[in-house]
């Protein structure tokens, strides 16, 4: 039996390559982070135009400039969470989970505060073309995919937890784009933006299960 | 004589340096990790699953999920928990199979002989096996039933005069049980 485990061993080491990763991680959040925010930019304004006037009003109304960068930090924490949860053995600091979790809830309820108290006078300019719930759920795949890509360089023992929320941080990029990129009317925001970042995150914990778990190895 | 903490700090240090050699390409660095760890996750399964004659193939299985993983070992992190993390998934994806049966290397008086309807006979294969012992009565009873007596999950069920859904059932959370309670031994040592 020994000489069966020598055996493995030998055939382990002699194919042994250098490697430079060493168990670093947050470039490759830095990257994924970077360049899904570009892509998202980039699919959603060939579809159709930005609001007219979204840089002023970010600059003008705070309750509104308040929404979008609580939604950026979400999307930064969850994807921090999503690729530390591809290492073996890294536990998770439990005040980074609350905090993250807290701050994805409270921008969740800016939206249903802003039922009663919107940040910006509600209004349909800026409708899209194409339904928004659409694309903000086919650029969340895509980059939900690219995602999963770069995990797989990792090692993802449980994909479901990986998959769902990488899914949360893919689709959070495009809902949080529309937030300049589509009309404001916090109801819309709630069914076509929002929604579909949780539909994300369930296909992700599906695909994680298989594409990124145990079985796919 | 040194203590167990003083032990602890050494084999952390030891293991850390070889897989950082490792990264870098040093072969007889990685060889001997590979062996050292190998005697450790031996002893380590052996504990808590008991004397199993699958345990070498887990020790195997163990050790080229480690070779898989090695770029994912970051020099700033602990070791441990990095290692025994991946060697309680892999043990675990291993009982999870359908046709794993971990039997006992030292069977009662061989299969003939065992009156599986004698619960003496069922708690000596269930004693000094930690992972049976954290289980509840009826998780146990699947686990030890099915995995370590080597019963399918009809046969179980016909002896437990239950429903082979239920055996299934009782099965998955026991494994589960085991797969927390691996979790939270280690997190405490």
């Amino acid at each position: 039996m020994k000489h069966e485990r020598n055996k493995v061993i030998e055939s382990l080491s002699s194919e042994l390559s250098a490697t430079n990763r060493n168990g670093r991680v947050y470039d490759l959040i830095i990257v994924w982070l970077v360049s899904s925010f570009l892509l998202a930019y980039l699919l959603l304004s060939s579809i159709d135009p930005f609001r007219t006037g979204w840089l002023l009003q970010l600059t003008t109304h705070p309750q509104f400039f308040i929404e979008s960068i609580t939604g950026f930090a979400v999307i930064m924490l969850i994807a921090v969470l999503g690729f530390t949860s591809a290492i073996p053995g890294l536990s998770v600091n439990r005040k980074f989970l609350i905090a993250s979790m807290g701050l994805f809830l409270l921008w969740c309820s800016f939206y249903i505060f802003g039922l009663w108290f919107p940040a910006l006078e509600p209004s349909d300019a800026g409708k899209r073309e194409l339904a928004c719930h659409f694309e903000t759920l086919l650029v969340g795949l895509v980059l939900l995919l690219i995602g999963f890509a770069i995990s797989k360089r990792l090692y993802p023992l449980e994909g479901a937890k990986t998959g769902a929320i990488l899914g949360l941080a893919a689709g959070g990029i495009p809902a949080l784009m529309m937030q300049v990129a589509c009309m404001y009317i916090p109801e819309h925001i709630i069914i076509h933006h929002l929604l579909p970042v949780f539909v994300v995150a369930l296909i992700g914990a599906i695909m994680g299960k298989y594409y990124l778990g145990k079985t796919s190895r | 004589m040194p203590n167990k903490k003083q032990n602890y700090e050494e084999d952390e240090a030891r293991w850390s340096g070889l897989m950082v050699s490792a990264q870098q390409g040093n072969k007889d660095a990685y060889h001997e990790l590979l062996s050292q760890l190998g005697n450790v996750i031996e002893a380590y399964l052996r504990i808590r699953f008991g004397n199993i004659d699958m345990l070498e193939d887990c020790v195997q299985e163990c050790l080229i999920t480690i070779h898989k993983a090695r770029d994912t070992y970051n020099p700033k992190r602990q070791f441990r928990p990095w290692m025994f993390t991946l060697v309680r998934h892999c043990m675990i994806d291993q009982l999870r199979k359908k046709n794993c049966r971990i039997r006992m290397t030292e069977q009662l008086g061989e299969d003939n002989n065992l009156d599986l309807h004698n619960p003496v006979h069922i708690q000596r294969i269930i004693d000094g096996i930690r992972v049976l012992e954290w289980l509840k009565p009826d998780y146990r009873e699947a686990i030890t039933l099915i995995k370590y007596i080597g019963m399918t999950t009809n046969e179980a069920a016909d002896w437990l005069g239950i429903s082979e859904h239920a055996v299934k059932a009782r099965l998955r959370r026991g494994l589960l049980m085991i797969h927390r309670k691996l979790n939270l031994e280690d997190s405490l040592a």
